[in-house]
C-alpha cells in the first residue's frame, strides 16, 4: 500500500475527532496562551 | 509514605539562598526541559518535586514567618512549595506533569492569583464507569474528584471531550503534542530510512497492583499482550529478513531500560537485524528512530497517537479488555485486534 492510499484509508481529516493540531502550530498556540504572563 | 520518605532521605540536600522573584515557575523538573525549550530565553525557576532524585531544600524558605505560620495547616511539602511560591511571586506556573497531585493541590489553593497551566504529557484514559481517571497509561490511578487543573492544554478535541465534566478544568486549549512539535521544530531533517519496523517497547514495571485487586485489570494480560506484539514482530523480522529497532522509554542507565533490554532481548535472540535502543530525552532519539523507520508498531502508547497522522502505524490491541484502544483506531487500516500470528503478518505486510 502506498503512503497516499494508507492515509486515505485512515479516513477524512475533518472527520477525525482525535486529530491533533499540526506540530507547526502547537508551539505558537502555547506561546500565545502564556505570552501575557511571561513577558 | 513514611517508608518512601525514609528510603529517599539521602537524596535531600539543604542550602541557604535568598529567593529571587520570577514571573515563570516550572513545577517538577521532570518535563521541564521541554517547557524551557518552549520558553526560549525567558527566565524561569524550576521547582523540585521528586524525592527519588536530588531534592534541594532552601532553608531560607523554611525559616520564615509564612512557613512557620502554616506548619500545622498543610502537609510539609505543600507548605514548602507555598512558601517558596510566596517568595518567587510568579504570574504563571507551568507543568508538563499533568497528573501531579501536588500540582492539583497548589492550583486549588492559588489559582485565583496565579495562572496555572498543565500541558498534556501522554494519553489519558477513563475507566468504563468514568469513576477514575487512569493516568500514565494504566500505571497510576487518580481519583477524578481530586484532579484540578485551571488551564489544560490538551492534544486534541478527542481528549477534551473525553475529560470534560469528569475532572475540574476551567479552560481547555487544543494545542497538540508539545514534544512532537519541539522535535519538528529543532531536530527535524531528512532522515535516511534505516529500519523497516520500529517497535515501541512497553514498560510494565510500574504497573499499579491496586488495579488488579480491584478486579479492573490483570497484569498477566498486559504482559502477554506486549510480549505477543514483540514475539510476532521479531518472528516476522526473521522470516522476512526485516530490520527492526525497538525503542525503549528509559535512558541508558535507567532501570526501565535495563528491564526492557532483558525482556525484549529474549525475543530478539541476538539477531543482527533487531536492535534495542535506549531513549535520549534531550536528543529526542525515539522520534528520530521512528522517522528512520517505515512503520511504527505498538500497543497502548502515546507515541502511536502522536504520530498517527504523520507516520504509518499499526496499533495492536491484544488486551483482554477491548475498550482500551479501540476508540481511537476502530475500523481503521492501522488497527488490529485479532491476536493470531497469521492475521498480524497479513495486516502488517498490507500496511
Amino acid at each position: 500500500m502506498t503512503s497516499k492510499a494508507y492515509f486515505k484509508k485512515l479516513g477524512k481529516r475533518k472527520n477525525r475527532l482525535f486529530l491533533m493540531a499540526p506540530p507547526s502550530k502547537t508551539l505558537n498556540k502555547l506561546k500565545s496562551i502564556i505570552k501575557d504572563y511571561v513577558d | 509514605m513514611f517508608s518512601y520518605f525514609a528510603k529517599n532521605i539521602f537524596n535531600i540536600r539543604f542550602f541557604y539562598e535568598k529567593v529571587s522573584k520570577c514571573n515563570v515557575v516550572i513545577f517538577d523538573e521532570e518535563g521541564s526541559y521541554y517547557i524551557k525549550l518552549l520558553l526560549g530565553n525567558k527566565k524561569s525557576i524550576v521547582i523540585n518535586a521528586r524525592l527519588d532524585r536530588i531534592f534541594k531544600i532552601n532553608l531560607y524558605v523554611i525559616f520564615n514567618f509564612f512557613f512557620l505560620k502554616n506548619i500545622f495547616k498543610y502537609k510539609i511539602k505543600i507548605n514548602y512549595y507555598l512558601s517558596l511560591i510566596n517568595f518567587i511571586k510568579p504570574k504563571i506556573i507551568l507543568t508538563f506533569i499533568d497528573n501531579s497531585n501536588e500540582f492539583f493541590t497548589l492550583a486549588k489553593l492559588l489559582h485565583k492569583n496565579i495562572f496555572f497551566l498543565a500541558i498534556q504529557n501522554a494519553s489519558r484514559f477513563l475507566d468504563k464507569d468514568n469513576k477514575i481517571i487512569l493516568f500514565s497509561k494504566l500505571f497510576i490511578t487518580i481519583d477524578a474528584n481530586r484532579a484540578f487543573i485551571p488551564n489544560y492544554a490538551c492534544f486534541s478535541k478527542f481528549d477534551i471531550n473525553n475529560l470534560k465534566k469528569k475532572i475540574k478544568v476551567f479552560n481547555y486549549f487544543e494545542v497538540g503534542s508539545l514534544k512532537y512539535s519541539l522535535f519538528k521544530r529543532y531536530f527535524d531533517r531528512k532522515f535516511k530510512n534505516k529500519y523497516d519496523i520500529c517497535l515501541i517497547a512497553e514498560d510494565y514495571m510500574g504497573y499499579d497492583q491496586s488495579l488488579e485487586s480491584e478486579g479492573l485489570f490483570k497484569k498477566t494480560n498486559f504482559e502477554s499482550s506486549y510480549e505477543k506484539i514483540a514475539r510476532y514482530t521479531c518472528r516476522l523480522a526473521n522470516e522476512e529478513n526485516l530490520k527492526i529497532v525497538i525503542i525503549c522509554k528509559g535512558e541508558k542507565s535507567s532501570k526501565s531500560y535495563i528491564s526492557d533490554k532483558e525482556n525484549y532481548g529474549r525475543f530478539a535472540n541476538n539477531s543482527l537485524n533487531i536492535k534495542i535502543v535506549p531513549n535520549n530525552v534531550k536528543r529526542f532519539s525515539n522520534y528520530k528512530k521512528i522517522h528512520e523507520s517505515s512503520l511504527l508498531i505498538g500497543g497502548n502508547s502515546t507515541l502511536l497517537y502522536e504520530l498517527l497522522n504523520h507516520r504509518k502505524i499499526l496499533a495492536c490491541n491484544f488486551l483482554f479488555n477491548k475498550n482500551w484502544l479501540s476508540f481511537k483506531y476502530k475500523k481503521k487500516v492501522c488497527y488490529l485486534e485479532d491476536n493470531r500470528y497469521e492475521i498480524f503478518k497479513k495486516k502488517l505486510l498490507k500496511v
